[in-house]
């Protein structure tokens, strides 16, 4: 049976379950800043029992202690964001990306890193061990913050390439939702931002990534072809 | 300068890539999550690892920032903490495998297109009970196909066996629409999903799915899965995909039993409805008629291939049938038309004793029509009239056994002596022994016909010669018991000189 996600309009004529409850009293307790209540609440609802279990299928090469680290930082900056009043609609949705944001990261970060330093020493014993001393990790912190900066910078300058108006102001949301870090922003939260409707606001989002490829495209730089297509589907 | 500028394609490609994540519709996925959770909880211990370190990042966030409400109410004893929450876990496991018994969770109906809810009256029995209904509407993608049908078991303990779990909503429908491959199951289709498909998309759901209490579906597997392989495929209107998007179903009242179920579900699966599906004759007939007047709207009298297929899709999708049948059909009926025509006009039979003839051996016409190049039936039906009439007339008197024989008749019209067989049969007044010359002749024919003589020639030469020659001189001896005859060792004289012409014919070819 579908559970449906707080404060969705669907939930008006629907009684909840009492997932959808605990799921409610966790942003809720969060809004209170009441930290020990929100872990409650969601530790009773199972979401983190089932938001490890997706993690570690789908990273599926990362170890156990790593995912918790995730789901944890995860739970930690959805409180963070909640007590400080950042309306979040779908707590769920904001965990899963957050986190899966995450193993996203720290699989690139470490686990690249890991692999181009000791490529070379493949077979010899202890050499697959990650080995970042602090201050390398920093180093490598700071290059990719400008880096990010940068990329950043080039995705604004592109922008007026991809036409005027609303769809315009959509991307120039998404980038900016990048550039602080957050890991959900739904069409809802678009529609609402923009005072236009979900609808509108999806079919806006496709149409910016399909025009931010063409531009791309046209500066040389190529996207990886699965992302096109996925994003493709979300237009038609 | 080159390396910085790729560095910078990367991180822009990332970026976007985050871009996307943090934009894309991930419901489906927290659905599968809260799902997972529920139904397989980690392990105590592992439960306690998590915890304590979201714990620990959560009191070390809120001391960052300063938080004091939040450091406040986390600066306490962990375990104390993770043990609370623990034992709270354990009470509501109990309580809910408690519930699941005897409560579950409303699942509301919906009104929908001005048709309110209402309770059906008189309420439905069900294998001999009378169970209470609502009628209402819900969204087609709310309500998931059911794990627990016995329909589907084998496949979900074979799924299980593999993954080490049971499936997803997701993945159940799949499982039903046959795109999840598992060892074994052959069929592409095997719950014939896309074909009721076709049917609800043209003609919607007649029969409203029944669920429970808190929406798990009791009945309609199939026709739910049909309904969502429809909103998930481009092979259907946004027309077609709008018609399933809601659906009209009954729903027990929340004072249904566990025997109202029972009684729901045993009803429905057990006990056949007696309905009759058309015979293929008469589906082929309305489609014959349909695809006739259509012709008869054409500006050219005969519409070329392009435009042939776009009618030929408009009446599969009038019908509810795929491409392949509804041309199957049309070519089926053109041979019905003639042979009804030859049996009403030249024989002068009944035409409704004819008529029903047709539709008793319709099927056969399939076979009729297959082989339209030089060698096959169809070809060779055309090829000479008699020969159709004939078979015709065999057909008319049921003298083809089954329609295997039909295949054979490619054969048979190119030999004489088992196309002879044939006449005789026709000629036969006992149908029983009709039927055995039809079979003698197909036999023959299949037998005779030159790629089945050729098969196996050397093996065959070479174990007879090797008989021969360990044949003792007296087999050759007249009045020997088992002795060879002299028509025998005529014949064999005969193809020993058909060997010897052969022999210096190849002989000759070498030399030249």
């Amino acid at each position: 049976m579908k559970h449906d996600t707080m404060d969705s309009p669907d939930t008006e004529n629907t009684v909840l379950s009492p997932l959808d409850v605990l799921m409610q009293d966790a942003l809720q307790a969060a809004k209170e800043h009441r930290p020990d209540r929100m872990l409650e609440a969601l530790a009773m609802s199972g979401f983190l029992d089932g938001l490890t279990r997706r993690l570690d299928a789908k990273w599926e090469q990362m170890h156990r202690m790593d995912v918790e680290d995730c789901v944890a930082k995860a739970v930690d900056e959805a409180y963070n964001a909640i007590s400080q009043g950042r309306k979040i609609r779908n707590l769920g949705g904001w965990l899963w990306k957050a986190a899966n944001n995450k193993s996203h990261d720290l699989w690139k970060k470490d686990f690249e890193y890991r692999e181009s330093n000791f490529r070379d020493l493949d077979g010899i014993a202890g050499a697959n061990e990650p080995t970042l001393t602090d201050e390398e990790r920093e180093n490598r912190d700071n290059v990719d913050q400008f880096r990010r900066e940068e990329a950043i910078r080039l995705a604004r300058r592109l922008l007026p390439k991809i036409g005027k108006g609303q769809v315009v102001s959509v991307m120039e949301l998404v980038i900016e939702a990048v550039e602080q870090g957050v890991p959900d922003l739904s069409t809802t939260d678009i529609g609402d931002t923009l005072g236009i409707s979900t609808d509108a606001a999806r079919t806006l989002l496709g149409r910016g990534f399909n025009r931010l490829y063409r531009v791309a495209r046209e500066e040389g730089i190529t996207l990886p072809e699965d992302l096109e297509n996925v994003n493709q589907q979300d237009v038609e | 300068m080159s390396d910085v500028r790729n560095d910078l394609k990367y991180e822009f490609r990332l970026v976007v890539e985050a871009a996307h994540r943090l934009s894309e519709d991930v419901g489906r996925t927290v659905e599968e999550v809260l799902e997972i959770g529920i139904r397989e909880p980690l392990p105590s211990s592992e439960v306690r690892s998590l915890l304590n370190r979201v714990v620990e990042e959560v009191r070390a966030g809120v001391a960052r920032r300063n938080d004091k409400a939040g450091m406040e109410v986390l600066d306490r004893d962990t375990k104390e903490f993770i043990d609370r929450i623990m034992t709270l876990r354990n009470d509501l496991e109990s309580e809910t495998v408690r519930g699941s018994t005897t409560e579950k969770k409303l699942f509301q109906l919906q009104d929908f297109n001005g048709i309110e809810r209402r309770a059906v009256k008189p309420s439905p029995v069900f294998h001999e009970r009378e169970v209470a209904v609502n009628e209402g509407f819900v969204r087609t993608r709310d309500i998931l196909v059911w794990g627990e049908n016995e329909r589907i078991d084998i496949h979900l303990n074979q799924f299980r066996q593999a993954n080490d779990r049971l499936p997803t909503a997701s993945e159940l429908l799949d499982i039903m629409l046959g795109h999840l491959k598992l060892p074994g199951i052959t069929e592409e289709d095997q719950f014939e999903i896309r074909d009721l498909a076709r049917s609800i998309a043209v003609n919607g759901i007649r029969k409203p799915p029944i669920i429970d209490v808190d929406g798990t579906l009791l009945d309609g597997n199939r026709r739910v899965s049909a309904c969502h392989h429809i909103l998930n495929s481009p092979d259907f209107t946004s027309e077609e995909k709008q018609r399933v998007e809601w659906l009209q179903v009954w729903q027990l009242t929340e004072h249904a039993t566990e025997a109202d179920r029972e009684a729901v579900i045993v009803s429905l699966n057990f006990e056949p409805d007696y309905k009759q599906d058309w015979p293929a004759y008469v589906k082929a007939r309305k489609v014959h008629e349909y695809w006739q007047a259509m012709l008869a709207l054409e500006p050219r009298a005969n519409p070329n291939s392009t435009r042939q297929s776009e009618m030929k899709r408009t009446i599969a999708r009038r019908f509810a049938l795929s491409m392949n049948e509804v041309n199957r059909y049309i070519q089926m009926v053109d041979l019905v038309d003639d042979f009804e025509d030859y049996h009403i006009s030249e024989r002068k039979k009944d035409k409704y004793a004819v008529k029903h003839c047709a539709e008793h051996y319709f099927q056969y016409f399939d076979e009729l029509g297959k082989g339209k190049s030089a060698g096959g039936v169809y070809w060779s039906l055309n090829q000479d009239e008699a020969f159709k009439h004939l078979v015709y007339d065999l057909l008319y008197d049921g003298k083809f056994q089954n329609w295997n024989k039909i295949r054979d008749l490619k054969h048979v019209y190119q030999n004489e002596d088992a196309y002879e067989y044939l006449r005789r049969a026709q000629k036969e007044t006992d149908p029983d022994f009709g039927q055995e010359l039809v079979n003698d002749g197909c036999d023959l024919a299949r037998t005779l016909r030159p790629e089945k003589r050729q098969q196996g020639a050397n093996t065959r030469v070479k174990v007879f010669v090797d008989w021969f020659r360990n044949l003792p001189v007296r087999a050759f001896q007249d009045g020997e018991p088992d002795a060879i005859s002299r028509d025998n060792l005529k014949g064999l004289n005969e193809i020993l000189q058909l060997v010897n012409q052969h022999l210096n014919q190849a002989a000759d070819g070498k030399k030249v």
